[in-house]
């Protein structure tokens, strides 16, 4: 019977992984992760500019920063593409309102 | 088994204790911390657009990364912080997040205990699903049709699509609330019908999304040989009495592979005391189970 055995050696890889693990983390949230501010000026302008589709509110033509059209619902995420910002429409929760 | 036993020597206890532990962190995912922190990825399956989530679902974010294909290649586009939340989480305790994190696991844990006892089980290679779901639809798909210039949003056929989560923590009480405020069910016919199914085979086979579908696990399972905590057998204590594969609710083995991939660390199993977790801090006393399983 195959029987897995307690190792008493130091657990290199799981270590290795879990630095890397928050190497990545960090990479992250320096280069990609948006300043408070600047996050919450770039959801306050999306929010004036859309309605979101949830709750029966009618579904209203955005733009985000200036670029995109579209139908907007869905969370907003902050994202490195598109002016950091993103407004990701979840078809799959929109598939519960009328978009 | 005696289940005179106190705390990790007893299933029950353990079952209770994990309720507890996955009830304390719904606090976390949900309320109070409410949708202001959706730029960072959580380690849990929880979709993001449910009106009370905390954080961004990883596997949702992992999809519309790799719908920006080719610009993802780019080291600043890269999904750093999704892929770096993951890997950590993976490495200090594999599956472990599943059994006692999750959210989603909760949820199917509560819908089960509606069912029968006596849950269907299932063939080990329906697992591979999980991993068919992880490489086809939230990395391969996306980086097709993105290629192609479809944004995620447009794209066919996603995971999210698919994906019972989306359809019970956002569509369903976003549904609710239309109905309350005297409009229509709003949830489409496809998704409305995929929650209807989910929940009826949840409450036959236990979390059958977990261990069939579910990307997020298949990925975390990979790092349970290599976690640093990890279930522990002290094969020389071992009776075979199959006592750990009865109380094992996935159909697994604990003492022949106590660190399967399809394993979601619930750790039942650790009531017999021949099988313990093993953390970074050491083993525990208390998560050792019940002592000499002889007795």
């Amino acid at each position: 019977m195959k029987r897995e055995q307690e190792k008493s050696e130091f657990n290199f890889f799981g270590w290795f992984l879990l630095a890397v693990g928050v190497v990545w983390i960090a990479i992250g949230v320096i280069i990609q992760t948006p300043l408070r501010d600047q996050e919450d000026q770039l959801v306050g302008q999306l929010t004036i500019n859309l309605a979101i589709a949830h709750g029966g509110i009618q579904a209203q033509p955005i733009a985000v920063n200036g670029a995109e059209g579209g139908v907007a619902s869905g969370p907003v995420i902050a994202h490195p593409v598109y002016g950091r910002i993103k407004l990701f429409i979840d078809r799959s929760v929109t598939s519960a309102c009328p978009t | 088994m005696n289940d005179g036993r106190k705390g990790w020597g007893n299933p029950a206890q353990t079952d209770l204790l994990r309720l507890k532990v996955q009830l304390a962190f719904l606090f976390v995912w949900l309320l109070p911390l409410g949708s202001r922190l959706h730029a960072i990825p959580a380690c849990v399956f929880h979709c993001y657009a449910c009106p009370a989530s905390s954080f961004a679902c990883p596997i949702g974010l992992l999809a519309n990364y790799a719908a920006l294909f080719p610009a993802i290649l780019s080291v600043t586009i890269m999904p750093w912080l999704v892929l770096g939340v993951l890997v950590f989480a993976g490495a200090l305790v594999g599956t472990r997040i599943c059994g006692w994190v999750c959210p989603f696991g909760l949820i199917q844990d509560v819908i089960a205990k509606l069912g029968p006892k006596r849950k269907i089980g299932l063939p080990s290679w329906v697992g591979m699903g999980r991993y068919a779901v992880l490489l086809g639809l939230v990395i391969i798909l996306p980086m097709y049709f993105g290629a192609k210039g479809l944004f995620y949003e447009e794209q066919p056929i996603t995971v999210c699509k698919i994906c019972p989560a989306g359809a019970l923590e956002a569509g369903l009480p976003y549904s609710l609330y239309g109905l309350v405020k005297g409009g229509e069910w709003q949830m489409g016919v496809f998704k409305s019908t995929l929650l209807a199914v989910f929940l009826l085979v949840a409450m036959w086979v236990y979390r059958p999304w977990c261990r069939v579908l579910c990307p997020l696990g298949g990925f975390l399972a990979l790092l349970n040989k290599v976690s640093l905590g990890r279930l522990h057998v002290e094969s020389e204590k071992c009776l075979q009495c199959n006592v750990c594969l009865r109380l094992c609710p996935v159909g697994i083995a604990p003492v022949e592979n106590p660190n399967s991939v399809r394993c979601i660390r619930c750790l039942r199993c650790v009531s017999c005391g021949v099988i313990s977790w093993k953390s970074i801090l050491g083993t525990s006393s208390k998560e050792r189970g019940g002592g000499d399983p002889a007795e």
